[in-house]
Formats: structure tokens, sequence, C-alpha cells
């Protein structure tokens, strides 16, 4: 009874979570092996997710503090961006899009979980310290970092397109 | 372009494209197979304990507890003795141990098998044990040696090695040395269930071993 409930809830979320999956870790390979993880978790707990009555925000609870959890920050950082394609580099949205991907993709876990959590689910300090299992203090910090950390990313990134484009203009 | 970053994280994460297609039946079945893994290793092992070693630890003794050269049989077992299932496969303290060789089998006389050279330079003496040996002596590795089990805080001979393979391996924490002396890689682990696991794979290349090491902890620690 409580799998089938769980195949209904997992049918239903699936899209959702993977997605989540994905942009807390940026890379499907990861993302994939991280939602596996969560939900192994989660058909353990699930009779006590069921009685919580959020369940899907319980599950993407369970999978950002596996995310962030010392063994898995230990791992190897995998590709992170894969889905920009080369021909798309031309218009200028995709190329922010492209380079605050890359940005990103030098994040520690936990401070893009931070970022993730504040930016996507519009929590607040106390719900991402919450969920994350850090004090409110530690979370302003983190994303005080994390935002600080990809600012310079971006400025770094900007300065050579920047130059290209006065050569562009230089050039007769 | 950096002043409004905040909004352009915001739309990053909720319009960017981060779909990802998975498909359901094979997502299901893998979470069911790990979840069953899980609860047979919980019931046919031992309990389940918070595990107290860390990483640091483990590297911290290691070359300070170096077992004896010569081989100690196992002081205790929980299941009685390992089980061959299938060809690349041995039951061992309840738990399926997979991902070995082809053309290895159980050794008949373990203890036999241990004392052959090059000697181990770090085994525990309790725990569940398997003492697997190549039928050819083309095989490029020659002896794996499994204990579940042990209670001992054992440190790992060598040097640890950092380019090992393995996957998410359920939370286990997990080491990797080198030993040059003994011609044989070191691998131990603990998994969030408590379960401690020691391999040790003996042959004379060492990508060989690792690659050992890697297919039988990747096969056999995850969910176990």
């Amino acid at each position: 009874m409580a799998e089938t409930a769980f195949d209904e809830f997992l049918k239903e979320s699936l899209p959702g979570l993977a997605r989540y999956a994905y942009v807390l870790t940026g890379s499907r390979h990861a993302a994939e092996d991280l939602l596996q993880d969560t939900l192994v978790k989660t058909v353990g707990a699930w009779p006590r997710i069921r009685q919580d009555g959020n369940p899907v925000g319980y599950v993407k609870t369970i999978m950002a503090r596996t995310q962030v959890s010392w063994w898995r920050r230990r791992r190897p950082v995998t590709a992170t961006l894969d889905d920009v394609r080369s021909d798309d580099r031309w218009m200028r949205g995709v190329e922010d899009r492209d380079e605050l991907r890359r940005a990103l993709a030098t994040l520690p876990p936990l401070q893009r979980a931070v970022l993730v959590l504040t930016f996507l689910d519009g929590a607040d300090d106390g719900e991402v310290a919450l969920r994350l299992q850090r004090r409110p203090a530690t979370v302003r910090s983190l994303r005080h970092r994390g935002l600080q950390s990809l600012r310079a990313h971006l400025r770094t990134a900007e300065n050579p397109r920047l130059n290209a484009l006065t050569d562009l203009q230089e050039t007769p | 372009m950096t002043d409004h970053l905040e909004q352009r994280l915001t739309t990053e994460f909720r319009e960017g494209a981060y779909d990802l297609p998975v498909d359901y039946a094979d997502l299901s079945a893998a979470v069911r197979h790990r979840r069953a893994r899980r609860s047979r290793a919980v019931v046919g092992g031992s309990a389940a304990a918070v595990v107290a070693v860390t990483l640091g630890g483990i590297v911290a003794v290691n070359g300070l507890s170096r077992a004896p050269a010569n081989p100690v049989p196992a002081q205790t077992s929980a299941t009685g003795g390992p089980r061959q299932l299938s060809a690349d496969t041995v039951q061992l303290a309840g738990v399926v141990v997979g991902g070995l060789p082809v053309g290895f089998r159980l050794a008949p006389e373990p203890d036999q098998a241990l004392a052959e050279p090059p000697k181990l330079t770090a085994l525990p003496t309790d725990g569940d044990r398997a003492v697997v040996v190549a039928e050819s002596t083309a095989a490029t590795t020659s002896r794996i040696v499994v204990v579940i089990g042990s209670a001992q805080t054992l440190g790992l001979p060598g040097a640890v090695t950092q380019e090992v393979k393995l996957p998410a391996m359920d939370g286990a924490k997990w080491l990797v040395t080198e030993d040059a002396a003994s011609d044989t890689t070191y691998f131990k682990a603990a998994t969030p269930t408590g379960r401690k696991w020691f391999i040790a794979v003996t042959g004379p290349k060492a990508a060989d071993r690792l690659a050992v090491v890697e297919s039988v902890a990747t096969k056999s620690v995850p969910g176990s």
C-alpha cells in the first residue's frame, strides 16, 4: 500500500524533483546520482513523510541535505556545463547564461545549495538554515561568499568579451 | 552586468534549461533494488552502529597499526563461511559481494592462500572473511580478500590513492591505499548502517588491482 502511494507520488513529482536535483548539482550525471540517493532514503521514510503532508518539500530537503553532506562533498566535481549549444553562443543572452553557469559550477555544493534555496525556492534565512541544518548566520555568510565569488567570476569572464568588442569596433 | 546578479540567479534557476529526462520505470526499479539490498544487509548483518571513524582518523593511523605479515584466522563469524553464488559473486555475512573478476573462486584453504607471497601487511583478525583466488596464473590479479564486519580500527599501509572511480556509495566513507611492498591495493569503507568493509587485492600491476577494487566496491558496498 505504502509502495503504491510512493509510486504515485514519484510518477507525479519526478519531473520537478529531477529538475531540482539538476539545479542543485549543475550536472546531469550528478543530478541522476543525487536523485537516486534521495529516493532510496525517501522510500525508507515514506510513511513518516506522508504524514507530514508535504512530501515534495520533504524530499527536496532530503535532497539538499544529501547534496551538501560531508561525504558527498568529498567526491570529485564532475563536468558541469553540458547543454549549452555552441551555435547559440552568438546570442548574448545565451552567452550570459553560459557564463553564469560556469561561475555557478565553481561554487562549493553548500554555497550553491544556499543560493538555490534562496533564489529558486524563495526561502528566507531561517528556512534555509533549517533545511540545511546550519545556523541563519552561517547561511547569510555562505550566500554572501557565494554571490561574491560569482561576481568575481563574471567580471573575469566579461573582460575578454569587452576587449573583443572593442577590437571589432576599432577594426576598419 | 553583475548589478542584477540576484535577479539573474532567480531567472536562471526558475527558467533555465534544467529539465532532466528520467525514465520512471528505470529509476523506480533502481531505487527499489538498492532499498532491498540495504534492508537485506541490515537484517542479515551486524547491528547498525554510528560510525565513529573519520577519514582523517583513518589516514592518521595509516602505518601505525600494521598487522602482522603472518595470516591470522578470523576470530568471529556472524553467518558461517562464505559461499560462491556465481562466477563473479560470493555471499559473505549475509551480504552479496559482487564484481569479482572472471576466473576467480573461493580459496578452499583460506589460511594457506593468505600465506602465499606476497603477504598482506594489513588484515583484520575479526569479522567475516572471504579469500578469493585466481584459478589461472595468467590472471592480472591473484588474490582478493574481503572482510566484512570487523570491529578493529585498522590503518591501511601504503600511500593514499587519489584517483579512484567510485560512485556515491550510498554515503559510505571509504579509503584506498596502494602498498607497493605487498603488491596490494587496500580498500576500507564504513557504511551509514555501520557495516565495515575491508578489501585487499593483490597482483603485479597497480592499475589492475585498482580496477578490481573499484569493481568489487561498486557492486558490493552501496546499500550494504
